[in-house]
């Protein structure tokens, strides 16, 4: 069995002279849940696209479950499911009528399927209604349900809490890591609310200008950004000096505004006074951060190595 | 495939459009002939009779044209708007298979919507009106073979133009333009030039179908000659018909394997 759902080898799309993405490496292994991140034309919906087949690489090679003949892809998109940009079905047509279609379209034997999916997604309610009548966040549900009803083991699903409100997002939190661990459901989701890939992936792939930056896995990321602590000091170069020699095994920054950034804490914040006292400087602030992912991004982004 | 096109019939036999079309085309006939039938009383008014309203349609066989694309307009010129064909992409079909999926299904949709108007259109005729005149139910029901082809073709080139384009008023004006505009265009300049190769444009311009099928027909009140009255004709219609779907079909081969969404 092959340990990658996805693989993306030197993956690189242009339209014309704009590079929307270059070289992409990328790989998800089965079972994991992985976020994709990205600011707006990083090239996180050209990639879901490729991987549903909407559109076609330029160069490089895709592999679904280790396959990449084309027809062979086409075969093993039959166990993806997919929601790319907005959810797709026919306005006119009720929830209950657009599920049964995709039943029929993709075989699946028996209308129980299409109770489970309307009981897994919530929208029992609005069976009846017409697709066009739903809410955004309904539109969402209904387009989790259309890609579920496939019994997928790919979930691909592009910014899929947009338009949901707190308790919906919440449910759509918990019934993706329910379906990961249940049915070992492989998910590849992208998302501008980084706060809400941390509290689900447990893989992030961080793409900037068509570009993949990184892969890192949840507890390396967790390790990355564990606790660091923030000391504002009247003379920051002369403290740096002091921290290099006395503490060589803690690695910091030097941030703007006389901040000083311990990264790797290992002492108590006393100790960071005491050096500072003893060498005739004063500290004016002293504050303990936890890294969030979105400092983690925005400091790979603007080159750094991750490390807030 | 086969379950797309299942998929498909149902959705048509779920959406209410698919209805409101054969309901208005139905009620176009019929009220033709209703308003036929209410004037045949006035003095001196000649059409009230059954060879006026069928020759409205064996006068225009290019009507069954654009009724199949215009079912084919219906069915899908919302399908990339709408995100559906997306899914159906994201689920492994191949555009091939989609286009020929979508030319069957309306194929099917059009010949229940055609099967739910001729009977109203007939019995609606023989029932209100008088039964006189050169063109007769015949001529009517023999004309649904000899626009087979065409018809159908012409829903292959629907099909294909509303692919590729992204808005649906341009596969329209397009498909005017290769079916009716072009045509006449290529009649015009083969019988207005003089070299030796307008000879052959004019040939090539007496098989295109809007041509010939007015060229070489003649239906009026006093006389009702159709193409496919003789052997020959017939053939012409089936052989024009099965080259533009061949020819429609392989454009679309050509053009949409690698269309992007």
């Amino acid at each position: 069995m092959n340990d990658y759902a996805i693989e993306a080898k030197q993956i690189t799309k242009s339209y014309g002279p704009v590079l929307a993405l270059d070289q992409v490496n990328l790989h998800i292994r089965t079972g994991s849940i992985y976020g994709l991140i990205g600011d707006n034309g990083a090239g996180k919906s050209t990639f879901l696209k490729l991987l549903a087949g909407h559109i076609f690489p330029t160069a490089g090679e895709l592999r679904l479950f280790g396959q990449f003949a084309e027809q062979e892809l086409r075969r093993c998109r039959r166990q993806m499911g997919a929601m790319i940009e907005q959810p797709g079905f026919f306005p006119n047509l009720t929830v209950e009528d657009t599920l049964e279609y995709y039943r029929i379209q993709r075989g699946i034997p028996g209308r129980e399927k299409v109770e489970e999916v309307l009981k897994l997604t919530d929208i029992q309610e609005k069976r009846r209604a017409k697709c066009k009548k739903l809410s955004m966040g309904q539109k969402q549900r209904l387009g989790l349900a259309i890609a579920m009803i496939g019994e997928p083991r790919l979930l691909v699903l592009d910014e899929p809490i947009n338009g949901l409100d707190p308790s919906g997002i919440i449910e759509f939190r918990a019934l993706l890591l329910r379906l990961n661990r249940e049915k070992n459901l492989t998910i590849l989701l992208s998302s501008h609310i980084l706060s809400e890939l941390q509290q689900t992936a447990t893989v992030f792939g961080f793409l900037n200008k068509g570009k993949l930056l990184e892969e890192i896995s949840a507890e390396k990321l967790h390790e990355k950004c564990s606790d660091c602590l923030d000391i504002s000091v009247t003379d920051p170069e002369e403290y740096a000096a002091l921290l290099a020699k006395h503490f060589p095994e803690e690695p910091f920054q030097v941030l703007p505004e006389r901040t000083i950034r311990i990264l790797k804490c290992l002492r108590e914040p006393e100790e960071y006074s005491r050096l500072a006292a003893e060498n005739g400087l004063y500290i004016r602030g002293l504050e303990h951060r936890h890294a969030s992912l979105e400092d983690y991004y925005m400091n790979l982004k603007n080159g750094g190595n991750g490390i807030c | 495939m086969l379950n797309y096109v299942k998929s498909e019939l149902y959705r048509a036999s779920r959406s209410p459009e698919i209805r409101e079309t054969a309901a208005v085309f139905v009620g176009l006939v019929l009220l033709m002939n209703i308003v036929l039938c209410l004037l045949k009383g006035l003095e001196g008014f000649r059409y009230g009779i059954t060879s006026f309203s069928y020759s409205n349609v064996v006068a225009m066989p290019m009507i069954f044209c654009y009724v199949a694309s215009d079912v084919a307009v219906m069915l899908y010129e919302s399908d990339r708007r709408n995100r559906t064909e997306q899914n159906c992409i994201s689920y492994g079909m191949s555009r091939l298979e989609l286009l020929a999926g979508k030319c069957i299904v309306s194929l099917a949709v059009s010949f229940v919507i055609l099967v739910m108007i001729l009977p109203v259109y007939i019995c609606s005729a023989e029932l209100l009106l008088d039964s006189a005149g050169p063109t007769t139910a015949a001529d009517l029901l023999l004309e649904l073979p000899a626009m087979s082809l065409i018809a159908i073709a012409s829903l292959v080139l629907a099909n294909v133009l509303l692919e590729l384009f992204d808005k649906s008023i341009v596969s329209i004006l397009v498909w005017l333009a290769v079916l009716v505009f072009l045509p006449k265009i290529l009649l015009l300049a083969g019988m207005a030039l003089t070299t030796a190769s307008s000879t052959l444009l004019l040939d090539i311009a007496l098989w295109m179908p809007a041509n010939f099928l007015t060229a070489q027909s003649r239906v009026n009140m006093s006389e009702c000659v159709a193409i496919w009255d003789t052997a020959q004709g017939m053939a012409k219609c089936l052989i024009a018909g099965g080259a533009e779907i061949v020819v429609f079909g392989a454009l679309g081969v050509v053009l949409l394997r690698k269309r992007e969404l």
